[in-house]
């Protein structure tokens, strides 16, 4: 399963208001802000194919 | 050429609601990410939050503009990042104009608005949960840009 399709799938809900970084069918690393989740993964190797995506409070929104 | 993604299906106070989001490469210079993007027909430009701009090291227009947000104001400034679409057969790449915020960010997540969208038939299928974004190359389509 990609990246994309594991993050379609899965509920993150617990990670509300967080950006997560999501490798190989896991959450790799999370944080407040996608500057600090994707240096953490800088570091990680074979992050280059992660997805990172913020995952929104439960509010709903408008943009 | 067809660029197929799904609608993420979120939960908020009042139920489950579907979002269109992408999954997007964006890039400058050395730096890379996937990252999920979220489709917007009702924004002019494409958004992103000022970390995001700090990370891939963009550079930032001189001038500051005013826009308008769900109803409130905020000033930004105009960057540029390559955005790159994949299919098992193709992909799509394009240098992409970005608006950043100066200080309190509106939004927090990326968003594609009319700029991106406008590269793109784009069909959002609620009942089948797809969003497809075929290739507009047809320079007859791009009347309403000129």
């Amino acid at each position: 399963m990609s990246e994309y399709d594991f993050y379609l799938k899965s509920d993150f809900s617990r990670y509300a208001g967080k950006w997560v970084a999501i490798l190989n069918n896991k959450v790799v690393s999370s944080g407040k802000s996608f500057k600090e989740v994707a240096e953490k993964i800088d570091k990680t190797p074979d992050s280059r194919k992660a997805l990172i995506a913020r995952i929104p409070e439960k509010m709903v929104q408008l943009l | 050429m067809d660029y197929i993604f799904k609608f993420k299906r979120e939960r908020t106070e009042g139920g489950l609601t579907l979002r269109p989001k992408i999954k997007a490469t964006l890039s400058f210079k050395e730096k890379a990410r996937d990252v999920a993007v979220i489709l917007d027909t009702g924004s002019d430009l494409n958004y992103m939050p000022k970390d995001f701009a700090d990370y891939f090291g963009l550079t930032f227009s001189k001038e500051t503009m005013t826009a308008l947000g769900a109803e409130q104001e905020f000033e930004y400034k105009t960057s540029k990042i390559y955005v790159k679409l994949e299919n098992p057969h193709k992909s799509f790449r394009k240098l992409l104009n970005v608006m950043v915020p100066v200080k309190t960010a509106i939004h927090k997540e990326v968003i594609f608005g009319t700029d991106f969208l406008k590269n793109f038939i784009v069909t959002l299928d609620y009942t089948k949960g797809t969003i497809k974004l075929s290739e507009n190359t047809s320079a007859k389509n791009r009347k309403y840009f000129r």
